[in-house]
């Protein structure tokens, strides 16, 4: 995909630029918010990651007149204005996604993938299916192989969650965030017992894994190969 | 200008604008009196000289002059010293009364006569010998009838005393109500002005540092008490967050330069000599690692100080914190179960207070993850909630080793670790987060014997409209 980067830390811009090359994706690179905001109304993008604290422009007034040009390119605050207050402000002018610095490139990526390619105007599905699994989000059955599966609410909402991004790398934070609404981060293993839980209802009975661990990245569901 | 403090004082300002108002009253009534007075007794005066001589008229218009003859020795008699006359013929030889002939002046006349012009008149100099300038202040009034040349007068001396009497009254009231008013604002002013003084003096030592201080409340319950009593509880504010700065401040140089120390003699032993890729690899997670304890401590740190400083107050709402229970309870259970822990939370009741539910979910999410990292398996927590009063009671129990009683107090603190918890993982941060949040909702932390085990107690407000 073909990002843009709107950040004037040159240290901050070169690592998500050089870590989006490694994955083979191109990025253009705007320094200061009016820069940013040209390229993001002259060129297509697949999401734009754009700073808070901008030279000439800050991101929250890009964000806003993007929105208001009828612009929906998927868009992702990258900043260290991370107070709960300014999260909110950030999502309420337009964004897709905030994410804190210090962060992990891998982090980045995970919420990026997420984000590209989603229609901002699509129907959101109420049947969901990921090769031999199906799960009906208004009468709440799942199942796998046509033999219904028993989910706790919880779980219900953690594999629906990684059934909409199929394929995608979900971290540790972002599962904290959508589908336990904790916005700190626990001591214990809070995510790894529930995804645990789940995979023994989802995929041990059927032998075959869907539920993939990515080493220090986050989990992963997709068809088994 | 210099003036003393007292005088500049607002009780002052305040008293000298009474005098202005009070003096002007004095003035008005005295002033109202003077020439009420004044024109009466003219008045007075008048209608007597001008009743006298129509007398004489009507005498002469009806017993022509015999009679008016006989009237002149009526008020020649009548005359006093008060009482002059004076009647005389033009062109006759006669002439009487007790007024000297020259000073004859027809129709209404004032004047200022002085004594060398009284002559032989005994009733006048006597009635100038009254008078501190021996004087005769004449009012009269000069007529022609028949044959005679008739003067009636008054000495207006006594008018005009009651007119000084009343005029050096005004000076004398206006004087003494000065300075009775001056001297009473100075009076009234010194009391404040001390108690200003010695809050001047008490916010003086304030800004030097001593930030403890706090300025003197009377018991008066008065306005200065009042404003005394809301600045000593912005000082204890302030107070508090320059203690949680100064916390943070010495925490984080304290607490961040360990990890870092740590992570640079990691990447040094590793730079030393040539290492395998798997080893590289192995250093650079561990580095990782690292640095991501030392940013979460940091990120903890902020939040905490954060929370403290308030500055979340603006999203509180009314929340039932029993759902909020149900909630972090239902997602630990099954992480208890993994650790070999038994959770239950069968005594919950309802409870609505005003809160912010992101932070309410963490403060018990904090206080469970306690338990699960400190309880030995097969440990047992307890989680309820229930009103008492005015108040909503949530409780965290457990039955592991609890905390000795001399150091319950202090686990609240930031970074503060029992010797035996230093194993365990956790920045030492959990539980000042949750006295954090706790005092954040007007509530109070309290950790307890569970004999065995802890128990932190919080003790939140509940909702104004669920009392």
């Amino acid at each position: 995909m073909k990002v843009l980067i709107i950040e004037d830390d040159r240290s901050t811009a070169d690592y998500v630029a050089g870590g989006l090359q490694e994955e083979g994706h191109d990025s253009d690179l705007a320094a200061s918010g009016p820069m940013g905001l040209e390229l993001a109304c002259t060129r297509d993008y697949d999401a734009v990651v754009v700073d808070r604290m901008l030279p000439g422009l800050d991101g929250l007034s890009i964000v806003r007149a993007l929105r208001s040009a009828g612009r929906d390119t998927p868009i992702i605050f990258l900043t260290s204005v991370s107070g709960l207050d300014d999260r909110v402000e950030g999502l309420e002018a337009g964004a897709d996604d905030y994410l804190a610095k210090p962060f992990a490139f891998s982090e980045l990526m995970a919420r990026l993938n997420a984000l590209a390619r989603r229609s901002p105007l699509r129907q959101e599905e109420t049947v969901l299916k990921v090769g031999d699994l199906e799960m009906n989000v208004i009468s709440r059955w799942v199942k796998r192989q046509g033999q219904a599966i028993d989910l706790q609410p919880r779980e219900f909402r953690l594999l629906e969650y990684m059934m909409r991004n199929r394929g995608r790398v979900l971290t540790r934070t972002m599962l904290l965030e959508r589908v336990w609404d904790f916005h700190f981060d626990p001591k214990t293993n809070v995510v790894e017992t529930h995804v645990s839980r789940l995979r023994s209802k989802v995929d041990k009975p059927f032998g075959t894994e869907m539920i993939k661990t990515i080493r220090g990245s986050g989990y992963i569901l997709n068809v088994p190969s | 200008m210099f003036l003393p403090r007292e005088l500049r004082s607002i009780s002052f300002r305040v008293a000298l604008i009474y005098t202005v108002f009070f003096l002007g009253s004095v003035l008005a009534i005295l002033g109202t009196t003077y020439f009420v007075a004044s024109s009466e007794m003219a008045g007075i005066l008048r209608s007597a000289v001008g009743d006298d001589m129509r007398e004489l008229r009507q005498a002469f218009r009806t017993g022509g002059e015999a009679e008016l003859r006989h009237e002149i020795g009526e008020l020649g008699e009548r005359a006093s010293p008060n009482r002059f006359l004076l009647y005389r013929e033009p062109n006759g030889p006669l002439t009487g009364g007790n007024i000297p002939a020259d000073l004859w002046r027809d129709g209404w006349a004032k004047r200022e006569i002085s004594a060398d012009r009284l002559g032989q008149s005994a009733d006048m100099q006597e009635a100038a010998a009254q008078d501190p300038s021996h004087e005769i202040l004449l009012l009269s009034l000069g007529e022609r009838i028949g044959p005679f040349e008739i003067m009636i007068g008054r000495n207006l001396h006594d008018l005009h005393e009651t007119q000084e009497t009343i005029l050096s009254a005004m000076l004398w009231g206006g004087l003494v109500t000065t300075l009775l008013a001056l001297a009473g604002g100075f009076l009234i002013s010194v009391g404040p002005t001390r108690r200003v003084d010695r809050i001047a003096a008490t916010m003086r030592r304030i800004v030097e540092g001593h930030l403890d201080q706090r300025l003197p409340v009377t018991g008066r319950r008065d306005e200065l008490d009042r404003l005394s009593g809301d600045i000593n509880m912005m000082l204890a504010r302030i107070e508090t967050l320059l203690a949680s700065l100064r916390q943070v401040s010495t925490d984080i140089a304290h607490d961040l330069r360990t990890p870092l120390a740590r992570l640079r003699q990691r990447l040094d032993s590793v730079r030393r000599k040539q290492r395998s890729l798997a080893e590289y690899e192995a250093a650079i997670d561990a580095a990782i690692a690292e640095s991501d304890a030392a940013i979460e401590t940091f990120n903890a740190l902020l939040r905490v100080a954060q929370i403290e400083a308030g500055t979340r107050r603006s999203r509180f709402r009314p929340l039932d914190l029993a759902q909020v229970v149900e909630k972090v309870c239902d997602i630990y259970a099954e992480v208890a179960t993994d650790t070999g822990h038994t959770m239950a939370w069968d005594s919950v009741e309802g409870a609505t207070v005003d809160g912010d539910e992101e932070l309410l979910t963490q403060l018990l999410a904090n206080l469970i993850e306690n338990a699960i990292n400190h309880v030995p398996a097969p440990g047992r927590i307890a989680v309820s909630l229930h009103r008492e009063g005015d108040d909503a009671v949530l409780a965290v129990a457990d039955n592991g080793p609890g905390v000795p009683e001399g150091e319950r107090e202090k686990i609240f603190r930031r970074l503060y670790r029992l010797d035996r918890s230093r194993t365990t993982p956790g920045s030492g941060l959990g539980l000042s987060l949750v006295a954090a949040i706790a005092e954040l909702h007007a509530g109070t932390v309290a950790a307890l014997d569970n004999a065995p085990g802890l128990c932190v107690r919080i003790i939140l407000p509940l909702a104004g409209e669920s009392r």
